[in-house]
């Protein structure tokens, strides 16, 4: 069986993670991190493990009630058929907005104005989550449960 | 950092010097999906484990910036630990994690 040594950035990260770096060493690491995304993903999941143990607590009763229910397949159902109809509406009733909005007897300026508000919208939205979905593999509190 | 305690002394360690005032906040959300279960849950009564959840999340997350912050200083320990916790927005949680830094004399 062969034993994977770490590589020197790794040791580096766990000894940056674990504080054990000197005040130099510290910053010319920091440093390193602002540039060199694949390292500071190396940390963020060394941190992830830091904070994880630092708050794992003994299972309440609770929790495996809570599991089981989440487990069973009607309450799996309900939930996945409740998220389905409630995507859905909200995606025809929007549809049906839009339709309505170009079809109905109103300026062409009020049509453009809300059209233009509801794409802004949109796009702001777009931007908020495409910097959650590429910053989320760097936070690592998303592991704590309570 | 060795020491976080809420004390203003550490029993058996002597400070060297006071760094100074050392803080670190967050202000954290869970997703909509996650707001609307919560609404549900407060209809019907008991633990609203998603914001349990969250309040788990924005408290390491201010404990970490604050003790980055005592490193940053070089301090051996944060003595006087508080955590203080706000609303800033509906659905979202901000605690702001505060202490002292110190250097302990060595032993």
């Amino acid at each position: 069986m062969s034993v994977k040594h770490p590589t020197r950035d790794e040791l580096l990260a766990m000894a940056y993670v674990d504080d054990q770096l000197a005040a130099e060493d510290r910053r010319a690491f920091q440093a390193r991190l602002a540039n060199e995304p694949a390292l500071a993903l190396e940390v963020a999941a060394l941190q992830r493990l830091e904070v994880f143990a630092r708050t794992a607590a003994p299972p309440e009763p609770i929790d495996i009630a809570w599991q089981a229910i989440d487990n069973d397949p009607m309450q799996r159902g309900t939930v996945s058929a409740g998220w389905l109809f409630v995507v859905a509406s909200l995606l025809g009733l929007s549809a049906f907005a839009a339709i309505t909005l170009w079809t109905v007897e109103i300026g062409l300026g009020y049509k453009v104005c809300v059209t233009a508000l509801a794409a802004g919208l949109l796009l702001l939205f777009v931007s908020v989550l495409r910097r959650r979905l590429a910053s989320r593999a760097f936070d690592p509190y998303t592991a704590v449960k309570r | 950092m060795k020491y976080l305690v809420t004390t203003d002394s550490i029993p058996g360690r002597q400070i060297e010097a006071t760094l100074g005032l050392v803080r670190g906040s967050s202000v954290r959300a869970r997703h909509l999906g996650h707001d609307m279960t919560a609404l549900f849950k407060n209809i019907v009564g008991g633990e609203l484990d998603e914001y349990t959840k969250l309040m788990g999340e924005v408290r390491e997350q201010a404990l970490d910036r604050m003790i980055d912050e005592a490193r940053a200083m070089g301090a051996d320990a944060i003595i006087g630990l508080r955590f203080m916790g706000t609303e800033i927005f509906q659905g979202a949680a901000e605690v702001l994690a505060y202490g002292t830094a110190v250097k302990l004399v060595r032993e």
